[in-house]
């Protein structure tokens, strides 16, 4: 399996992600990319680039709010979970166990079929 | 090497992005905190100072790219404006339709309109009951409008636009640009809406720029428009029924000329006689025609009130009236802007015609008067 999951792959599931990182508490961007790369055991790694955009779109969608905050010592803007996330979450979360669980009984069905070296050997 | 590369790339993005001031700095700021933390860690990581610097850069992309994905979050924001026309607009369209069409010329040598208030929806003249009240010196029921205009057919379009910003309809508008605002428009209005870039940007303002919130129920497009364009040094135009928003200073330098038939300020009744062959007859033969279904107009009283009119029309009251109409246009709006005040604008009169040649923003605030003047029963 490659290091990182195939970016076409990735660029569907960006929002789950970041969604998913943000449920377990508010955080500013460069420390939701950090923990997104953390929780992927550095499988996942969202570029800057990318992740502003992608947050500033899921604010605008309302499933995420921001706010500047310098109670950490530095001016930092600081997105949270909206309820409306938090639904948009969950919901999407079910799907994506569905397809995933669907993409693996096909994958199962192709093993089956193709023989792998060990049994023709 | 220094920060200053975050600067030059954050100063470059920022000239890409196509949004409001306070929102690129807002978006600078939080890139200028990720670099900057981005940074410490990798110099914490054991790179020099310069690699970690080119690092930092090289993880956000090249600042093109990444401009054109905020400006494309931040366009859709703008579309989330809503409007919503109320019941009433559709009335007061038709309202004003109705007014208007009162208004213009039948065809004929004489052109009559007789009394309309704002609440009766019946088309003048025909069905109008002419002879029981005798209009002719009814002085009570003064039509709530409107001057009007000759019939062209670029004129028709302008006043096509003119009835259209009226409408009173529910707005709501949330941070909206200015492309925003013309984008409205254009759904809004039948001949459209434009921008005047070239002379928009002589004076810095950008079709991305513009703060524009609007939220009140009972106010016409018009007076959203003047609102939201005041703010901004801008106003607009109409061009061949094309609604241009412009800078003001362009629009001051331009002036164009409208003609009011201001007699509908004067009498209740319009009678404006164009060919002195038989007017009378012809008049007589109108309002005979009129009055058929009532059945009961005694020819001797119509003749009389048509006198009475004739010499109304023909008296130096009514020049009078002309005059002070002119006085009170020079005194009352944009008093500077006038040629006798040291201005450009200039004002005459030609028959019962004032001939007016000014900006347009000009133009609405006398129109404005007039209506209001006929409406209050002013003169």
């Amino acid at each position: 399996m490659a290091d990182q999951i195939e970016s076409e792959l990735l660029r569907g599931s960006m929002d789950l992600m970041v969604l998913s990182v943000l449920a377990q508490s508010p955080k500013y961007g460069y420390l939701l990319q950090k923990a997104l790369s953390d929780n992927s055991q550095q499988q996942i790694k969202l570029s800057a680039g990318t992740m502003y955009p992608l947050l500033h779109r899921l604010e605008e969608a309302g499933l995420v709010s921001s706010r500047w905050d310098e109670s950490t010592g530095r001016r930092r803007k600081w997105y949270e979970l909206t309820a409306k996330g938090r639904k948009k979450l969950v919901k999407q979360a079910e799907l994506w166990q569905q397809y995933a669980n669907c993409i693996n009984r096909l994958l199962t069905e192709i093993k089956l079929v193709i023989p792998t070296p060990a049994t023709q050997g | 090497m220094s920060e200053r590369e975050f600067e030059h790339y954050l100063t470059l993005l920022g000239s890409m992005l196509r949004l409001r001031p306070e929102q690129r700095a807002e978006i600078a700021e939080e890139l200028q905190q990720h670099l900057d933390e981005r940074l410490q860690d990798l110099q914490a990581a054991g790179l020099s100072r310069e690699d970690a610097i080119q690092q930092a850069l090289a993880e956000f992309g090249d600042a093109a790219g990444l401009a054109a994905q905020f400006s494309s979050v931040s366009r859709r924001r703008y579309r989330r404006w809503m409007m919503r026309a109320a019941t009433a607009s559709v009335t007061s369209a038709f309202m004003v339709l109705v007014l208007f069409v009162s208004f213009w010329p039948t065809g004929g040598r004489i052109e009559l309109a007789l009394p309309t208030t704002a609440q009766d929806t019946n088309p003048p003249a025909s069905e109008s009951p002419v002879a029981s009240v005798d209009p002719f010196t009814t002085e009570a029921d003064l039509p709530t409008t409107k001057t009007k205009s000759t019939s062209t057919s670029r004129e028709a379009k302008n006043a096509d636009t003119r009835i259209q910003l009226e409408t009173t309809a529910a707005f709501e508008m949330q941070e909206a640009s200015l492309s925003d605002l013309s984008s409205m428009l254009a759904e809004r209005l039948q001949h459209g809406c434009l921008l005047d870039h070239r002379r928009m940007e002589e004076e810095g303002v950008d079709r991305e720029s513009g703060n524009l919130n609007w939220n009140l129920t009972n106010a016409s497009l018009g007076t959203m428009l003047e609102t939201l364009l005041d703010e901004m040094q801008l106003t607009y135009q109409i061009r061949d029924g094309i609604l241009v928003i412009t800078s003001q200073s362009a629009a001051d330098d331009d002036l164009s000329l409208v003609i009011y038939d201001a007699e509908v300020l004067f009498s209740s009744v319009v009678v404006v006689v164009r060919n002195e062959s038989n007017p009378v007859e012809e008049m007589l033969l109108q309002l005979v025609q009129q009055s058929s279904d009532l059945g009961k107009i005694e020819l001797d009283s119509l003749q009389a009130s048509i006198d009475r009119l004739s010499e109304k029309f023909g008296s130096q009251q009514a020049r009078m009236r002309f005059n002070q109409v002119a006085d009170l246009i020079e005194t009352q709006v944009d008093p500077n802007s006038w040629e006798v005040n040291g201005g450009v604008a200039s004002i005459s009169s030609v028959g019962n015609r004032l001939i007016v040649r000014q900006t347009e923003r000009t133009h609405r605030k006398i129109r404005k008067l007039l209506d209001d003047l006929a409406a209050t029963n002013g003169l």
